[in-house]
């Protein structure tokens, strides 16, 4: 080949390395990676440089249950009209109680126990898709509304619940396969699976069409209403499974369980890029902004920052990343 | 009648047929429903009914009253206020800390937080921002403030404002004065003046508002501007009232003046709403609470009955939307 | 000042608008005189309603100038407060809040009712204009605007328009102002535009009734694809006049002339007719008796007949009747006058693509795979490869110009539409539903769209055409036309013009019916 062939190749190379690099750069998760880093490395110089990566793993762990409530949530974002899920908190602290009741502190009883802390967390789900796409309650108050309800129910059964979440559960929480912790793997795992939902299969693409256009998506045959519906199942099995791996973390239930991811699953799915009005997920930024917040609160912690500092932050933050965004679309 | 009227007329419809029940308004059902409720109260303890009763039945509940009211502007506008609960502990902490050392900042401080809120209005109005997550996170800014300035529940709230939340006469309970005093005037502003009109019309038309000459952001900035204002007076209500200080008191105020608004009549699509009905749906749900003690239910069922009884309401309206329209339809 | 300015009180030229790749208003220019009424004619998306928001300042265009009473303005500046110049707007979409009273409503728009008594004082000059404009109103200043018939809401935004303010009235643009008032009505509204015509207020209308306009207003001005093509003397002007120069002419060349590629298509319910019918319309007739139209494959039938009679809740109960599956019967759904069942399922195709059509946040590709996505799907999962295919395939058979990974909201407005029909063909479905599907389109796309039609009935889909323009359902083998949500009668492909079409749904259709019978 001359050189003037390999001159353009070279160019050519370059061109699509530095359109990758653009690529990168503009898209909307990047905010969300760049913070993470920034704040781990805040962390690590703030420690005197001690055990940079047990921060990291150490906020993996707790990062993987606010991954996966952030990703539900995102779910019912993207699908659009409004839709958001105000019940997560009171969700994962009641299948929170009800796996560790049926565990009851053994190994033998370990899947039952998963499996009904996601059959109570698909339950609440489909009610709330009831409420929302029968009774066309706003989505807002419907969560808020069934959340509350959900909240009175933990009450009352939460006192009669003895057991704990089963060992073995619990030391996968902690595990470590040689210096990465398992449920950091567990949680790219389901980030994954989440992402390939999403993006190749049918379904997501139908949840994307009906978050941008629910009259168009109607008219193209994807069903909106029951498309919607289920992004409320997911979401509350999703928050079930987080519920089931946060009181395995604790050792048991409590009831403020579920308190702290609340708006922390909203604020993941916001400073991860996603679209607020619908219409778009995405998975990493979901990740990203899992990790930056719990990375966040570490930070908060190496400093002694008070708690309500810690509390201003996050929503300052979450107020500024809306605010300087530059997708429009006022919803309530 | 010209035959242009008669025309028109028919075409109404169930209209002008439903005259009757239209006069009467929306805040019909709820002043009914909070009377009914009071009277099956003062039917389970009938010291209730006394001067005093109606006092210590209906003080607690002026904070919610306020609050309501506040979520009233703010979803008249076609929002919705996540973070008023945040907002009124906050002010909680601000008469029990700042007020007693220092009455000009403490005032100063009161005042700038009324200005935050029309920021945040602002905020909304000009970016076209979701009302949710904005005042969701903004909830946190008011929450960890709160608990910057008293981690713990402490303080203390200056005697002048316990009195003045406290104040009675002889005759009529003083809480009966501050609900009339209130709603008719939040009534007369908002019905009854020019610029209240306007602000009705910006929640459920901003286009045509607009196109009318009015500026629709002003429009929504004065709307939370008043609902901060209405806020900071639940806070100082509920800090004369408790005479302490907590960041946390008003985490049920979310759910509970969203309840209120909407059991008196308000509707999520914006414009609709009613401060008779706001103020009794208010009570409506506060008296629940009350009653549900007296017939010996626990407290910790009281906030999820008072969601139930949202989700009914809402359920029941949404049914009568689906009636109306199937009559109209045959 | 010169003579011309005095005369004039609007002067447009050369005013262009795009939105994105499309042109909305090409060069349109033309003029009002002081105290004259004028109308805009033109189908949807001839850029009607897009010059007059220009116009009035609401909306920055991108080239040109208006020169209103003397004032000569760029197109591309907007207008904070056109009331302070002394124009008013009454739009389609009402300026009405539902929650207030009619004398608030007075008041809001009338922003010199202050002071104690603000709203009776509203109120006393909106019932002054009212009481002039539609005598016999009986509208009452405590009524809710939600309380209140559409008639009637029209009449208040009509009516509170022509409000004195503090800026005296020069120019008032209303579109589509009468289209919920009924024929009393419609003649007391002229007859007060007259009276304050004379007095020097100019109106400029734009509405689909043409018979009004020609009636009633001075000059007919008639857009077509963002051009102000020609300008008509209302006195001189009819119908057909109006009509040839919306677009009739184009429809020529689009008519069913068979390619030598396809075989002659045979016309009339005879395609066919003996296979189940893919669509069976029950319509019960006002003596009782129940009429039924059915619709079989290889057909393309069309639904005509003035705008917003009953076609659209028609083709939308077809859309929700039909199956998932091809083969399978749905649910019969029902339309206020007829009961809907298909047999097979159905894809749909709209022109109104920014709302019903497009998912802006995508590329082409994806805007065309949505609808067909379980034929490219294995084990669970999209084929990338499969899918590229498919999309290959379709940018072939329609022409469509650039690449797939294009954000479909770069693409021009007949691209878009293609890209929408490919959609809608893709799926392969036994019944074709087009909602307006060239609306907003450019003269040779359209001649493509017509021709693709044409194939695919060939091939033996069933093809259900609902259009605001009259003309170019000549393309459907029949006529179904429509009156105030009751079909009226049939019309041979061939000979539905729009002239036959308008005078069949005014008629009530009994003359017309009885000739057909009777030539059939």
């Amino acid at each position: 080949m001359t050189t003037a062939d390999a001159k353009r190749l070279r160019g050519a190379d370059e061109r699509m390395a530095a359109g990758l690099v653009g690529r990168a750069l503009r898209h909307p998760s990047f905010p969300a990676f760049v913070g993470m880093v920034a704040i781990w490395l805040a962390i690590v110089a703030l420690s005197s440089g001690r055990g940079w990566w047990d921060t990291f793993t150490a906020a993996v762990i707790v990062g993987t249950i606010l991954l996966i409530a952030g990703l539900g949530q995102m779910f019912v974002i993207t699908g659009g009209n409004g839709g958001i899920d105000l019940s997560v908190s009171y969700v994962m602290t009641l299948c929170a109680f009800f796996s560790c009741d049926v565990m009851g502190g053994s190994d033998a009883q370990l899947w039952p126990g998963i499996l009904a802390g996601l059959a109570i967390g698909v339950a609440a789900g489909l009610i709330n898709a009831c409420l929302i796409e029968l009774v066309r309650m706003p989505p807002l108050v419907a969560t808020l509304a069934v959340g509350f309800t959900l909240q009175t129910i933990t009450l009352i059964y939460s006192g009669s619940v003895v057991g704990v979440s089963s060992p073995a559960l619990r030391t996968f929480t902690t595990a470590q396969w040689g210096p990465v912790p398992v449920i950091g793997i567990f949680g790219v795992a389901v980030a994954v699976l989440a992402y390939v939902v999403l993006k190749r299969t049918s379904y997501g693409r139908r949840i994307e069409a009906v978050g941008q256009n629910a009259i168009a998506a109607g008219l193209a045959g994807a069903r909106p209403s029951l498309i919607r519906a289920s992004t409320y199942v997911v979401s509350a099995g999703l928050a079930g499974l987080a519920g089931v791996l946060a009181a395995a973390y604790a050792g048991g239930a409590a009831r403020n369980l579920g308190d702290n991811y609340q708006l922390a699953s909203i604020a993941v799915v916001v400073l991860g890029g996603s679209l607020i009005a619908g219409g778009r997920g995405l998975v990493s930024g979901v990740w990203a902004g899992a990790i930056l917040l719990t990375l966040l609160s570490t930070l908060g912690n190496v400093t002694r920052l008070a708690a309500g500092w810690q509390f201003v932050i996050q929503g300052v933050l979450i107020v500024l990343v809306l605010a300087l965004t530059r997708a429009p679309g006022a919803r309530r | 009648m010209s035959s242009l009227a008669t025309a028109a007329e028919a075409t109404d419809g169930l209209g002008s047929r439903r005259r009757i029940p239209t006069v009467i308004g929306p805040w019909f059902l709820p002043v009914l429903a909070a009377i009914v409720i009071f009277a099956l109260m003062v039917v389970l303890r009938p010291p209730v009914g006394t001067p005093l009763g109606i006092s210590l039945t209906l003080a607690p509940l002026i904070p919610l009253v306020f609050a309501s009211i506040a979520q009233m502007f703010v979803i008249a506008g076609g929002d919705i206020d996540l973070g008023i609960g945040s907002f009124v502990g906050l002010v909680n902490v601000v008469v029990a800390v700042v007020l007693p050392h220092n009455v000009a900042t403490g005032t100063l401080f009161l005042l700038g937080l009324v200005l935050a809120y029309s920021a945040m209005g602002a905020l909304i109005a000009v970016r076209r921002l979701p009302s949710i997550v904005v005042t969701l996170g903004m909830s946190f800014v008011w929450l960890g403030l709160a608990l910057v300035m008293l981690p713990t529940p402490g303080g203390a709230v200056p005697g002048a404002i316990a009195a003045i939340t406290k104040f009675n006469t002889p005759i009529v309970p003083g809480v009966l004065i501050v609900l009339t005093v209130v709603t008719v005037a939040v009534a007369l502003f908002v019905n009854q003046t020019r610029y209240g009109t306007v602000l009705r019309a910006a929640g459920s038309n901003a286009e045509g508002v607009s196109r009318a000459g009015w500026s629709v952001i002003r429009a929504k900035v004065t709307l939370y501007a008043l609902a901060g204002l209405f806020g900071v007076l639940a806070g100082l209500y509920l800090s004369g009232q408790t005479g302490g200080g907590d960041a946390t008191i008003g985490a049920s105020y979310v759910l509970l003046s969203i309840a209120g608004v909407v059991i008196g009549g308000g509707s999520f699509s914006g414009g609709e709403i009613s401060p008779v009905g706001a103020v009794a749906g208010a009570l409506v749900v506060g008296m629940l609470g009350s009653l549900l003690q007296f017939l010996g239910v626990s407290s910790d069922f009281q906030v999820g009955a008072q969601g139930l009884l949202l989700v009914l309401v809402l359920v029941l309206r949404s049914a009568a939307g689906w009636i109306q329209k199937a009559r109209r339809n045959q | 000042m010169s003579d011309s300015h005095t005369r004039y009180t609007l002067e447009v030229t050369g005013v262009t608008k795009r939105f994105g790749s499309t042109i909305a208003v090409n060069e349109a220019s033309f003029t009002v005189k002081r105290g004259e009424l004028v109308g805009i004619a033109g189908h949807n998306g001839a850029g009607k309603s897009t010059i007059l928001k220009v116009v009035n300042g609401s909306l920055p265009g991108d080239a040109g100038t208006v020169t209103l009473d003397g004032v000569e303005r760029s197109a591309v500046t907007t207008v904070a407060h056109p009331e302070r110049l002394g124009v008013r707007t009454v739009y389609q979409e009402l300026s009405l809040a539902p929650a207030l009273r009619v004398d608030e409503t007075a008041a809001l728009f009338d922003r010199s009712a202050r002071g104690f008594r603000w709203r009776r004082k509203a109120w006393r000059k909106l019932r002054g204009v009212l009481d002039e404009m539609f005598p016999g109103h009986g509208i009452r200043p405590d009524q809710k605007i939600r309380e209140l018939s559409l008639a009637r809401r029209q009449m208040i935004e009509c009516a509170s328009t022509m409000v004195e303010g503090e800026v005296p009235l020069s120019l008032v643009i209303l579109d589509e102002p009468t289209s919920a008032l009924d024929s009393t009505a419609t003649a007391s509204f002229y007859a007060y535009l007259q009276k304050r015509s004379a007095e020097g207020v100019s109106a400029i209308i734009t509405t689909h009734r043409l018979g009004e306009m020609i009636d009633n207003l001075a000059r007919i001005f008639v857009m077509r694809d963002g051009r102000v093509l020609s300008e008509q003397v209302a006195a001189d002007a009819t119908k057909d006049s109006l009509v040839a120069a919306m677009g009739a002419a184009s429809h020529e060349a689009g008519r069913s002339r068979p390619s030598p590629d396809t075989p002659p298509q045979p016309f009339g319910p005879d395609a066919g007719s003996d296979a189940e019918p893919i669509v069976r319309i029950a319509q019960t007739g006002p003596d009782g008796e129940t009429e039924e139209f059915t619709i079989h494959r290889g057909e393309i039938v069309g639904l005509a007949g003035l705008e917003g009679h009953g076609q659209l809740p028609m083709i939308e109960a077809i859309h929700r009747a039909a199956a998932s599956r091809p083969g399978r019967r749905g649910a019969p759904k029902r339309t206020r006058l007829q009961s809907v069942t298909v047999v097979g399922d159905a894809a749909y195709v709209s022109g109104d693509r920014g709302v019903r059509g497009i998912f802006s946040l995508w590329d082409v590709a994806k805007n065309i795979s949505i609808s067909s996505l379980k034929d490219l799907t294995a084990g669970g999962l999209i084929r990338p490869e499969a899918e590229r295919r498919m999309i290959d395939d379709w940018y072939d058979q329609l022409g469509i110009k650039g690449r797939a990974s294009d954000a479909i909201t770069t693409l021009s407005g007949g691209t878009q539409q293609k890209a929408l029909m490919a959609r809608a063909m893709a799926v392969g479905s036994a019944l074709l539903l087009l909602e307006d599907p060239t609306r907003g389109v450019d003269q040779a796309t359209k001649v493509e769209v017509y021709g693709m039609l044409r194939a695919r009935a060939a091939d033996g889909q069933c093809v259900i055409w609902y259009s605001t323009e009259n003309e170019e359902l000549r393309n459907c083998d029949r006529v179904l036309v429509f009156r105030a949500g009751r079909i009226v009668g049939t019309l041979a492909g061939a000979s539905a013009t729009e002239d036959r079409v308008i005078s069949l749904s005014f008629d009530g259709g009994e003359r017309e019916r009885t000739e057909m019978k009777e030539s059939a």
